[in-house]
């Protein structure tokens, strides 16, 4: 039996090889930070994130949302818009809207797909004004990858629930709050609509190019929309006119159509592809032919308050992707580490 | 089960001379009967067991019964060989010396010098026939399975390689789908396979593309003289298992039939604990129910001692509901499903004559995988594969071959069917300098249309340096080239698809150590492996402009350590075995843009593997536990550790427990399977739910 004792130790000796492996590590509290990158996650496992970072001690905090509630955001992160303190987290696998606290990240409330109800068809972003909501929504996804009967969900803000549906012709992207209206981004098409929020009625449909992306205003309260045919349209949403069209040259826009604007509101960034990130001034009469910045694996785009360029990189989507930092002319400042797949940024 | 039950009490009745004899025999022990049998003269390679022989060397259970000579005076002890084999077959997991007998799936074990083989026992086999076999053999080897839920895809991450790098043979032609370069284990129920043997480590000159972190053989062979026999095993269980089995086989002294069915259904909505919802409520698993069934035919003929014929078909069906992520749970929108469809023909000759050996095999594979009822992706091949071997001294012998395959893939994403032509050319020496001493070397080339794939040689050495009357030691070395052709995905995907990919190749040697120990009662092996594999031109999808595209982007290494132990004990009425396998695998990104990346273990390979696995036969009982154990698989390269970042390790605890009742000719066993006895939380895959404790109940009936 002695070569049974031997036998023994082995057995001993490789549970405590296989035991080691076990160590796990506490999370620390989270510091206060000024930036919150928002990771989008990798599609397959649902693991969208909101890391954060502060530009003064250079702090990365991981998963700050689940690090609070104990439970994750859960989803692929298409949008995050921060309304009246409020932060609304559109996901999609799976189709919901997570709504927290924006001081300090407790969740809310998580609007969802249920058997009996369907509240979100693969959501895109979302809008508010006053205590309504909106969440634009692709529709339902077909066997052939196509979307069909695209919709508004209206969320009533008093209470968090969901309190209607608008349906739309045309599959809905981006959508920005003017004013009282919501201009909808159709980006099945060539259109912006306007809904008037008081009444939830289309006041009008604007051609621009084909498939409007993303909106926002400038210090002229002219509203910008980059479209996916490599296309910069100037309108103005006091008379719903289009004032100008701008060709983007060259290989054109990234796929994810970014759109960001400087704090003074008279310059606009985008993303184009391979990297490339362009500045032009609100006045400009064509679009720039030479980036400004070029990051190969850029995926998304912010401007902080000091008129610093964050490029987010999705480190070929293989692990956490980072952050690049750039001055506003263009020089690097560092990096940071970010979660999977960072998709934007909130500047507090 | 029931057939060792009940050879087991036949034990009994054995004359102890007579069984200290056998047992001499079947454990290896110096005994008259052990001598290694003459070739026939003039026979060339004793390859084949089809001219009679004295004794067979150790076998899992039928495998060497077409020795069984016609000599009525020996038939008797020859029958209780079997008894007692069959005996050892349950005992033994890891049993090298089981392939000094022809072993159909695999090569002789002159080529195979060096190399790290293990066989699964028929007991787990049995007990395991509605299981797949991702499942059975992550619970009882040390390699690591992906798998995206319960009963999902399972990809095998085999010495920290990826999905693609595990070869899947059946009856000796990969099978891996064309199309996304993998075999889905859990498309392959236990019970469609008479033998399971993995191979460890590179084997490309043996296989062919694929066999980088190793090779899974299922096969099967014929049994002469065997008559009629039923074998009928059905389960039910937890979460709405319903599985159906029945084998049913008949054969003369010329002819076999052999017929598998298995249908297994499971609900499975089994309740999880939901980690992505506030307060991690309790909720039953949707869209996660499959439907698996399938049967083969197999019809084998003898012309003669020396020629035989063989025909075998494999029909798989599956509709499989792809289960969400927890988060995913209620998501019903989005639920999407799949249909595998398989179909493998394959005919096989056998001429064993003065000139040589020859084998010629015919076979057409069918794959059809259509995801959501709309996307389909069919693959056609036709193969052809001739081989030659010749013993060209006492010392030496070689074996030569052909394989060609006709591919033809009608893959919707791929815009046009695609054609393709590969063709491979090999030649295995093997040598014995000595008589301790056995070397192998073979080397493989492959040509496929558009492009080359790298030569593959391997070198192999089993050396036998330490001999006592009980114990001994061997020494292995191996040292080989492997590849992998790229998958028609990756060359033909519209878009993205790229047909300037260089194979990926790898260089690995490896050196292991076993220790063998045996007495009649006793019997302990140990088998100690280490490891090194570098791998060039990993393809990768990377991000393009406007699409995905696969380059040949990563380098990787990795090492491991493996460790395998076995231990039987033997008496008059209990027998015990206990197996342990443990692997240890680093497997490094070597180099990376980006600095965080550079050195990091790949995402989804435990640094750690265990498995445990006991069981205690006590006449009509049996009982058996399971134990295994995967550490921490991180989700990214960077190696982040966090709910999001990392799969938390886990361990599970498998208990079962059989009787069986024999009248007359007709054998009854019952079998109780507690599986997660702790009733463990755990994740395979991020966020993928696994059940928790669940109970199957089992009976079967064989005559």
């Amino acid at each position: 039996m002695k070569r049974l004792n031997h036998f023994l130790y082995f057995l001993v000796f490789t549970f405590a090889l296989g035991f080691t492996a076990c160590k796990t590590e506490e999370a620390e509290p989270t510091p206060p930070a000024d930036v919150w990158v928002v990771n989008e996650g990798n599609f397959n496992s649902a693991d969208g994130s909101l890391s954060t970072y502060n530009t003064q001690t250079q702090q990365v905090n991981y998963g700050v949302f689940e690090n609070v509630n104990g439970f994750p955001i859960a989803g692929t992160i298409q949008n995050v818009a921060l309304f009246e303190n409020q932060l609304f987290f559109v996901t999609n696998a799976p189709d919901k809207v997570e709504i927290a606290r924006a001081n300090d990240l407790t969740s809310v409330k998580r609007l969802g797909n249920t058997f009996s109800t369907t509240n979100f068809s693969n959501p895109y972003s979302f809008a508010a004004v006053g205590n309504k909501g909106y969440v634009s929504n692709w529709g339902t996804l077909q066997p052939n990858f196509s979307y069909t009967d695209p919709y508004l969900t209206l969320i009533d803000l008093n209470n968090n629930t969901v309190s209607g549906k608008i349906n739309r012709a045309v599959q809905p992207q981006h959508l920005l709050a003017v004013g009282q209206n919501i201009y909808i981004a159709n980006v099945g098409g060539n259109t912006i609509s306007v809904l008037n929020t008081t009444d939830n009625q289309i006041v009008t449909d604007i051609t621009v190019a084909n498939l409007p992306d993303k909106m926002l205003v400038d210090k002229n309260n002219k509203l910008w929309v980059i479209c996916r045919s490599n296309n910069l349209v100037r309108l103005n949403p006091a008379n719903n006119t289009v004032e100008a069209t701008l060709a983007i040259d060259g290989q054109g826009i990234f796929s994810n159509a970014r759109l960001e604007i400087n704090t003074a509101g008279d310059k606009l960034y985008w993303l184009g592809s391979g990297g490339k990130v362009f500045e032009m001034s609100i006045t400009a009469t064509t679009a720039p032919a030479a980036p400004l910045i070029t990051e190969a694996q850029a995926y998304g785009l912010g401007i902080d308050k000091n008129n610093q360029i964050f490029v987010s990189d999705h480190n070929g989507y293989v692990g956490n992707g980072e952050v690049h930092i750039y001055q506003a002319n263009g020089t690097k400042l560092r990096s940071f580490n970010a979660g999977r797949i960072p998709s934007g940024f909130i500047f507090r | 089960m029931s057939f060792l039950l009940i050879h087991f009490s036949c034990l009994g009745r054995v004359p102890s001379r007579l069984l200290k004899s056998i047992l001499h025999i079947v454990l290896g022990a110096k005994s008259p009967l052990s001598a290694e049998p003459k070739p026939r003269a003039g026979a060339g390679a004793s390859r084949f067991a089809y001219a009679p022989r004295l004794a067979p060397a150790p076998a899992r259970g039928l495998r060497h019964t077409a020795s069984i000579g016609c000599a009525s005076s020996i038939w008797v002890i020859l029958f209780n060989l079997l008894i007692i084999n069959y005996l050892s077959a349950q005992t033994d997991t890891v049993q090298i010396k089981l392939h000094e007998v022809e072993i159909y799936g695999m090569p002789d074990p002159k080529y195979l010098a060096g190399a790290k083989i293990e066989a699964i026992d028929s007991l787990s086999l049995r007990t395991a026939a509605h299981q797949n076999i991702g499942d059975l053999l992550l619970g009882q080897t040390g390699i690591y399975f992906k798998q995206y839920g319960n009963g999902m895809l399972a990809s095998a991450a085999f010495r920290g390689t990826g999905a693609s790098h595990t070869a899947v043979l059946w009856n000796g032609l990969n099978i891996n789908a064309l199309t996304y370069g993998q075999t889905d284990f859990s498309l392959l129920p236990a019970f469609a396979n008479e033998n399971i043997d993995i191979q460890y480590g590179a084997a490309s000159a043996l296989y062919g593309s694929d066999a980088l972190g190793g090779t899974i053989h299922l096969s099967s062979q014929p049994n002469w003289n065997k008559g009629l026999s039923l074998d009928y095993q059905q389960f039910i269980g937890s979460f709405g298992l319903f599985s159906s089995n029945a084998g049913l086989s008949f054969s003369k002294r010329k002819f076999e039939s052999k017929t598998r069915l298995y249908y297994t259904e499971l609900a499975n909505n089994f309740p999880f604990q939901n980690l992505t919802i506030s307060g991690k409520p309790t909720e039953r698993q949707n869209n996660a129910a499959y439907k698996l069934y399938g049967g083969l035919q197999e019809l084998n003929y003898r012309f003669a001692q020396n020629r035989h014929f063989s025909l075998k078909a494999w029909y798989s069906h599956r509709d499989l509901a792809i289960q969400p992520t927890m988060s995913g749970n209620q998501d019903f929108q989005n639920f999407t499903s799949q249909r595998d469809e398989s179909l493998r023909l394959m005919a096989d000759y056998y001429d064993n004559s003065a000139i040589g050996f020859f084998n010629v095999k015919i076979a057409y594979l069918l794959d059809n995988l259509v995801y959501n009822h709309y996307s389909q992706s069919l693959t056609h091949r036709w193969i052809g594969q001739v081989r030659y071997e010749k013993k060209l001294t006492e010392t030496l012998s070689l074996q030569a071959g052909i394989n060609s395959q006709q591919v033809v893939a009608q893959v919707a994403d791929y815009g046009q069917n695609r054609q393709e032509n590969r063709t491979d050319f090999f030649v295995f020496l093997g040598y014995k300098p000595l008589k301790n001493w056995q070397l192998s070397l073979n080397i493989r080339q492959a040509l496929v249309t558009g492009f080359a794939a790298p030569l593959a040689p391997s070198l192999g050495s089993n050396w036998q340096f330490f001999k006592k009357e009980k114990a001994s030691l061997s020494l292995k070395n191996l040292l080989a080239r492997s590849y992998r052709v790229p998958t028609l995905n990756d060359r033909f995907w519209n878009p993205g698809g790229n047909p300037n990919l260089r194979s990926e190749s790898g260089w690995s040697a490896e050196i292991g150590l076993v220790y063998q120990y045996q007495t009649a009662k006793i019997r302990w092996e140990t088998e100690l492996t280490h490891y090194q594999m570098w791998i060039n031109d990993w393809i990768l999808w990377q991000p393009q402009v406007n699409f995905w595209q696969p380059q040949n982007q990563r380098k990787v290494h990795a090492q491991g350590l493996e460790i395998n132990q076995n231990l039987h004990f033997q008496s008059e009425k209990i027998q015990t075995k206990i197996g342990i396998s443990y692997a240890y695998t680093r497997s490094t990104n070597q180099e990376d843009e980006q600095i965080n990346f550079r050195d990091k273990q790949l995402p989804y390979t435990p640094l750690h593997r265990v498995a445990f696995n006991g069981q205690v036969i006590y006449r009509h009982w049996w009982l058996a536990l399971n134990w295994h154990y995967t550490s921490l698989r991180y989700e990214t390269l960077d190696n982040l550790e966090g709910l999001l970042t990392s799969i938390p390790a886990f361990d599970l605890f498998n208990f079962s427990a059989g009787k069986s009742f024999k009248i007359q000719k007709h054998q009854i066993h019952i079998t109780l399977k507690i599986n997660n006895l702790t009733n463990n939380q755990y994740q395979n895959y991020l966020f993928r739910a696994m059940p928790g404790i669940n109970y199957q109940l089992g009976l079967g009936y064989r005559f």
